[in-house]
């Protein structure tokens, strides 16, 4: 609760802002997972998943084959699942 | 009537998640997009057993995971011969540069084993909740948790080492 208790601050733990999620995770046991976000991940980590993230948006943000755009108007209700 | 069509507009917005996840396990652009065609097909066969209000793309993760896991026991002997043949048609793509640059990434994590590769592109880039991404795994969601946290450790070693 006191500030005495907070593992001193390196310099990226004052750019996150969830006071839960500073710097000490790395040092601290398994639990502390729980409270990292993705992003706090994403900081910690910075190298190869800051480029695992860019290059898996770019794979999202590819224009959609028109295989699938075929096989989705071709779903029709005629084939009902069964009940 | 208006449940389906419905449902096929949430279909084509999780196309691009699924051919990303797809990707991300097989490695291979044309198996992964015959991954999300078949987890398509299924889904809309099997969408009476989709329950409203739960999480559309975790179930579709799931039935892509699981064809994922049986064909690949299937093509097991397979490989060789369907690697050569993916090769020629994948330089023939026009986004392809995409792909290379997404591999280049997969084989950085190389030194993480596939479960834990999964979970970070479970949690980490779709955003899933342990929950979600358990769900998924089929497995508790403190194994995902776990498999989080070791990822998290052995790519902060690898980040010191370089």
């Amino acid at each position: 609760m006191t500030q005495r208790d907070k593992p001193p601050e390196d310099e990226d733990a004052s750019l996150k802002h969830s006071p839960e999620a500073t710097g000490e995770l790395s040092a601290e046991g398994r639990d502390a997972i729980g409270d990292l976000t993705p992003e706090d991940f994403m900081r910690e980590n910075s190298g190869v998943l800051k480029a695992l993230r860019a290059a898996y948006s770019e794979i999202i943000d590819e224009p959609m084959p028109d295989r699938f755009m075929q096989l989705l108007s071709q779903l029709d209700e005629g084939d009902q699942p069964e009940e | 009537m208006t449940d389906t069509i419905e449902l096929r507009q949430q279909l084509v917005s999780l196309v691009p998640n699924l051919r990303a996840f797809a990707f991300s396990l097989s490695r291979d652009r044309d198996d992964s997009d015959d991954l999300v065609q078949e987890t398509l097909i299924r889904a809309w066969e099997h969408r009476a057993q989709f329950q409203v209000g739960t999480n559309l793309k975790a179930w579709l993760f799931t039935i892509l995971r699981n064809s994922f896991y049986n064909s690949k026991r299937k093509l097991k002997h397979h490989n060789e011969y369907l690697k050569e043949i993916d090769e020629s048609k994948f330089t023939a793509q026009p986004s392809q540069e995409h792909y290379v640059e997404f591999t280049k990434v997969l084989d950085q994590l190389k030194t993480l084993p596939p479960e834990q590769r999964e979970v970070l592109v479970l949690v980490v880039l779709e955003g899933m909740s342990y929950d979600q991404a358990a769900a998924v795994c089929g497995c508790p969601a403190g194994t995902i948790k776990s498999r989080l946290n070791r990822a998290r450790l052995r790519l902060s070693d690898g980040a010191r080492v370089s």
